[in-house]
């Protein structure tokens, strides 16, 4: 699962939408950052951002018009890094978005420590671990009780 | 996890960080163990695999990944290692969803009105 989740469907097609999340010109107009990456997997990012901190970021999946991957952190603090996925289809007149974000895992977990043993041995699962059947607000309600609870 | 040398407990959480607290919330046995142990209480592993459906060795290495976390924590009884749970690294975790979803919804709502231009 992804931690944070927001999908919404905006009026216009998606290679608009792409050119806005991508394009630094688009960028600025919306996002509330002075953006420039290289947007090819691997390539470095930086995102100055009006209130004037700043985030260093790198790109991962890049599939123009359908989606967009990065990981991306406050300068000089990679440990907080998290992972932002866009996700783009077509939605009638409009383009459908999805944009999820997720902490990334700083210290990896032996595969070893996880649920699917020999399930992709040099792998670290719990980072492919998805929250498929759990969604936020679910998460919301459990860890309230559970903060709640005499422990 | 050799928590029961640490003489008291820090006002905040040990763990690898959030990355490390959503990783470990993931898995769905987790969640049950976490859960069992919010209801009785410390519990050792072997307790916990006759109420789940897993074995000891499995509960074992779930209990790593929550420790890794810092959602439960060792504590030896004699012979036995109880497990604690600690539930303070999911406040963090709850603070760090309303913070950045709340920025997004702001950067949407932005993007929204971009795009209808």
């Amino acid at each position: 699962m992804s931690a944070v989740r927001r999908e919404i469907v905006l009026p216009a097609e998606p290679g608009q939408v792409w050119e806005a999340i991508t394009s630094p010109e688009g960028l600025r107009e919306w996002f509330g950052a002075d953006v420039a990456w290289e947007l090819t997997p691997g390539g470095a990012g930086h995102f100055r951002e009006d209130d004037g901190s700043a985030r260093e970021a790198r790109v991962g999946t890049v599939e123009p018009g359908r989606r967009l991957g990065f990981r991306w952190w406050p300068e000089g603090h990679e440990d907080e890094a998290s992972d932002v996925d866009y996700e783009l289809s077509e939605d009638g007149e409009g383009t459908r978005l999805v944009v999820t974000e997720t902490p990334a895992v700083p210290v990896p977990v032996p595969a070893s420590s996880c649920s699917q043993i020999g399930r992709g041995s040099d792998q670290i699962c719990c980072t492919n671990a998805r929250w498929t059947d759990w969604d936020s607000r679910l998460f919301r309600v459990w860890a309230s009780s559970l903060l709640t609870s005499r422990v | 996890m050799n928590d029961q040398d640490r003489p008291d407990r820090p006002d905040q959480p040990e763990g690898d960080g959030i990355g490390a607290v959503f990783a470990a919330l993931a898995d769905p046995t987790r969640r049950s163990v976490m859960a069992r142990m919010a209801q009785a209480g410390p519990l050792t592993a072997s307790q916990l695999a006759t109420e789940l459906p897993v074995s000891r060795q499995a509960v074992v290495k779930h209990l790593q990944a929550l420790g890794h976390a810092g959602l439960v924590h060792a504590e030896r009884q004699g012979r036995e290692v109880q497990y604690r749970l600690d539930p303070r690294a999911l406040g963090g975790a709850r603070t760090w969803m309303d913070d950045v979803g709340a920025r997004w919804d702001k950067r949407l709502a932005a993007l929204e009105r971009h795009l209808a231009r």
